[in-house]
């Protein structure tokens, strides 16, 4: 176990900075001066056209991009732009450059937490990301939790009652959650819940809710959440308020992954019910919630931990989409407006930190796997 | 295979779909005409170079720009002269979906056979010729893999900047991935079999071996992949239009029509018509796709019946 959690450690960084590689090689398709915003903090720098030659020539962003050698300027038609890449007229094919690849520098920025600036929040985008993280926590935290717990239940409950009408009707639920595209859902709901029937709103509060969030005097924000902040602050009418507004972008959020948790513990739950273990259990008289709870749900529940684990990246995708239609002010909102307005300095922050959190999850999921089901070690 | 397919409903509820939304892309000129008729007739369905090879004259025209009536802000509700209404900005409904769905599918198609192409080779050279090809092959997937795919192709297309070519661009950078290690897989375990075996023995060449031998026998997971992918993939451009980043206003495209309504977002029950119908030709035109892809799965490659 330990030889495999080490291993898996050590593939960690070569992953991250593999992606940030990725990410850098993706810009490179912009000019100079669209990546000129990665590197400020101070929007007034970007004002001055005078100034803009010198802080290309400060941030080096002619020189080679990942390894210290450089070459002729390169041409390359690609239909719809001509990709460009700078080199020194004066050099033959390839020759040494005394310089700091841009890539090295970009990655000691980021690394000391200078993501550039946000024009979408007017402010740098790591201090935007922070402000809007809680916001898109609280989201998920609620997306989460019922979603593993319901989608297990109904999907156990499925299987036991194999081909009776509730095995029907999740089968249907489970195949059109498949097919039924977020974004018509999530409006689907507003129409409905919001237009029609008046029982929820969008975004994070109501107007006199907000009024009193905002207001230091009268609240206190411990964590972000405004949930748990209402309840800290003994506000239930807060609380409450808090809570009918993340209704809808939380079942938004999760009926894709609640279709395929439901159909995979489904599916597994099946075929451990034909193992001879559990007709064993059945046969010495075991009552059939045991059979099922004890026997069953032990080993049928194994795959479901990985799945549950590649739902976040379905729960990452859908944050974006989510949080556009329910005006919901948090990450996805953030990274939605920003690529609306071609703002690439803020999207770049959150892609970063969003493959950021799932190449950590996705970690923490074998591990997990690996823990409950020995044989996966010994691979 | 065919006898197969339809002895199960739900297999032929997917193929009545797809044939149904493939028919209205070939007849949309006949359905939908355009106000201004592309001369000659045959340029609907035939590519202007093809023509133009033979000697006709093609003059440029567009019949995916949906007709306008009129630059009135707020959608109109379905009527004798719109049928299913009109969108903000007075676009007309019907028109954009029938012609929304020639986009579809050309989005669909373009980028799974692109990303099936892609996956196929990369995977076969790794499978195939294994050791350090297939290490760098392999971490460049689980690079590419690492990035939530939406979000991966949203940045990708906003560095490129608006438009569906890019949108179709930025799904199959990030698409091609997992096809390759599916094919990867397949590769691995048959190049160890006995025709593979036969065949290095009489001589034949790697590229021989590789196209006449092991990919036939390797590509049907990688195609039920594709038929669910046909689906998914046009969701995703779909949803990289809503977010505005896809074709320009005014273009007959499902995911675009919608985006409108992000300027009504607390209205929507007066405009319902707005969302429920290109929201429904979305719907149907994946459900089709992924019933028959499950069919497909069901009967070409009964391992994989309930994995996805």
């Amino acid at each position: 176990m330990l030889a495999y959690i080490a291993r898996r450690l050590l593939l960690l960084p070569v992953i991250v900075l593999g992606v940030t590689v990725l990410i850098f090689l993706m810009l490179q398709l912009l000019s100079p001066y669209a990546r000129l915003a990665l590197y400020i903090q101070d929007p007034a720098q970007l004002k001055d056209p005078t100034q803009l030659e010198r802080l290309i020539e400060l941030h080096g962003l002619n020189d080679p991009v990942l390894l210290p050698f450089t070459h002729r300027p390169i041409e390359i038609p690609l239909g719809f732009t001509t990709l460009k890449i700078p080199g020194d007229p004066d050099c033959g094919s390839i020759c040494y450059c005394h310089c700091r690849p841009q890539y090295f520098r970009w990655l000691g920025e980021v690394l000391r937490g200078n993501l550039g600036w946000s024009e979408t929040d007017k402010m740098p985008v790591l201090n935007a990301l922070v402000s809007r993280f809680p916001a898109t926590l609280e989201l998920a935290i609620f997306a989460i939790l019922p979603l593993v717990l319901i989608g297990v239940l109904l999907g156990v409950l499925a299987a036991v009652y194999h081909n009776r009408p509730l095995d029907h009707v999740t089968r249907i639920l489970s195949i059109m959650g498949y097919a039924f595209p977020t974004f018509v859902f999530g409006l689907l709901m507003l129409m409905l819940f919001y237009g029609k029937l008046g029982w929820f709103a969008p975004e994070r509060l109501s107007q006199w809710a907000s009024d009193i969030v905002q207001n230091p005097k009268l609240f206190t924000r411990f964590t972000g959440l405004n949930t748990l902040d209402a309840l800290l602050n003994g506000r239930w009418d807060i609380f409450l308020d808090a809570l009918s507004h993340i209704v809808l972008p939380v079942l938004t959020l999760s009926y894709v992954s609640w279709a395929l948790i439901v159909r995979i513990t489904r599916s597994s739950m099946l075929e451990t019910l034909r193992q001879e273990y559990v007709t064993v259990a059945r046969a010495k008289g075991q009552r059939e919630l045991i059979v099922i709870l004890k026997h069953a749900c032990r080993n049928a529940l194994i795959p479901v931990a990985t799945i549950s684990g590649l739902s976040f990246v379905g729960l990452l995708n859908g944050v974006v989409i989510t949080e556009t239609i329910f005006n919901y002010r948090g990450l996805g909102k953030f990274a939605a407006d920003a690529a609306y307005n071609l703002d690439i300095p803020s999207v770049l922050g959150f892609t970063l930190f969003s493959t950021t959190v799932l190449v950590v999850m996705n970690l923490l999921v074998d591990l997990l796997y690996a823990w409950i089901d020995p044989r996966v070690r010994l691979e | 295979m065919i006898k197969r397919l339809l002895k199960n409903p739900i297999s032929v509820t997917g193929l009545v779909l797809v044939l149904f939304f493939a028919f209205i892309a070939l007849a949309a000129p006949l359905l939908a005409p355009p106000p201004r008729p592309c001369q000659p007739f045959l340029s609907y369905w035939v590519p202007a170079w093809i023509l133009e090879s033979l000697g006709q004259r093609v003059q440029p025209c567009n019949p995916y720009k949906i007709p306008q009536d009129g630059r009135w802000a707020t959608p109109r509700p379905p009527n004798e002269k719109h049928l299913l209404g009109t969108t903000a900005y007075q676009y007309d409904i019907l028109y954009g979906l029938i012609w929304g769905t020639r986009t579809a599918f050309h989005v669909g198609l373009t980028v799974t056979l692109s990303i099936l192409a892609i996956g196929l080779i990369l995977g076969a050279l790794s499978g195939y010729y294994g050791r350090w090809i297939d290490e760098l092959l392999m971490r460049v997937t689980e690079i590419f893999l690492a990035f939530p795919f939406l979000v991966a192709a949203m940045v990708l297309t906003a560095i490129l900047g608006r438009g569906l070519d890019k949108v179709m661009i930025a799904l199959i950078v990030f698409g091609w991935p997992t096809y390759a290690r599916l094919v990867r897989g397949e590769v691995l375990s048959a190049k160890e079999r006995e025709y593979v075996l036969a065949a290095r023995a009489s001589g034949a060449s790697d590229g021989r071996i590789i196209f006449r031998h092991v990919l036939p026998n390797t590509i049907y997971p990688a195609l039920v992949l594709a038929s669910l992918d046909m689906g998914s993939m046009v969701l995703s451009a779909a949803a990289l239009s809503f977010l505005g980043l896809g074709s320009e206003t005014g273009y007959a495209d499902w995911g675009q029509m919608i985006s409108f309504t992000r300027n009504y977002l607390t209205e929507l029950d007066e405009y319902w018509y707005t969302v429920i119908y290109p929201g429904g030709a979305i719907l149907l035109f994946v459900l089709g796709w992924n019933l028959l892809g499950d069919a497909f799965r069901d009967v070409l490659d009964p391992r994989l019946r309930g994995v996805k």
